[in-house]
């Protein structure tokens, strides 16, 4: 059964209080945090966090498309290397 | 029954496999690709030359791969290819060294840079210009100018 709609997307309180304070600093910083249960809401869009994945802080950019989804979906708890092939990079 | 074979693809697109013209075993044979359509995680794949079951089942195993100058060139200059990128050097702005990159990932966040330090664990840092300002291919390197941090402890 979903999230009933009344309640609102749960997102750890702390977390938005530091989104907005980082927002208001205006710096390139990057957010570590470890709440991956978190929604990604459209504040956060913009802003870099370092999510937890049990091992290290992977670096999730948060991007319009990827509001309502949540923080740990961007950092998987598992890494499969496999090869680099014709696969390209873009740098932003 | 038809000579085809199941090849697993690491290509961005698995059925670009064929693009890149004859594809090279470690010892040295050459394949040809006949025909490649997809198939759940696989491409199956008719190879020249190989016609029935039993002459492409001593194919089993082989690894096949492709030269890095076959591969088409970035279409601009903020894209590089992975292949490129993986065994830079990797070093802070003062020239002190960090690693190498061991890796490249894009899990949906961006891309991002993996560094493997001589000790200890990988690093990662996201592909960005403010993060990683130079990339010198010919010269061996890549600037990382590691970001500030800021904790947000949990609950």
């Amino acid at each position: 059964m979903p999230r009933s709609v009344w309640k609102g997307p749960f997102v750890d309180g702390y977390l938005l209080k530091k989104a907005e304070a980082s927002r208001a600093s205006s710096r390139n910083d990057v957010i570590k945090i470890w709440s991956r249960r978190s929604t990604i809401l459209p504040q956060f869009v913009g802003l870099t966090f370092g999510v937890y994945n049990g091992h290290k802080h992977v670096p999730v950019s948060v991007s319009e498309e990827m509001i309502g989804m949540k923080f740990g979906e961007f950092s998987p708890t598992r890494t499969f290397y496999g090869h680099a092939a014709d696969k390209k990079a873009k740098r932003k | 029954m038809r000579g085809e074979v199941r090849v697993k693809s690491y290509t961005a697109d698995p059925a670009d496999l064929g693009r890149y013209g004859a594809l090279s075993a470690e010892d040295g044979r050459r394949f040809e690709v006949l025909s490649i359509r997809p198939a759940k995680d696989v491409v199956v794949v008719r190879f020249k030359g190989l016609d029935d079951r039993n002459a492409v089942e001593a194919l089993n195993g082989v690894k096949l791969f492709v030269a890095r100058a076959v591969l088409p060139p970035p279409e601009d200059e903020d894209e590089f290819l992975h292949a490129d990128l993986i065994g830079l050097r990797a070093e802070t702005e003062q020239g002190e060294e960090l690693g190498r990159v061991s890796a490249v990932h894009n899990f949906g966040g961006g891309d991002m840079v993996e560094v493997q330090p001589a000790k200890g664990p990988s690093l990662l840092f996201a592909f960005t210009r403010a993060i990683v300002p130079v990339i010198d291919i010919a010269g061996g390197r890549v600037v990382i100018v590691p970001p500030h941090e800021e904790e947000v402890p949990g609950e």
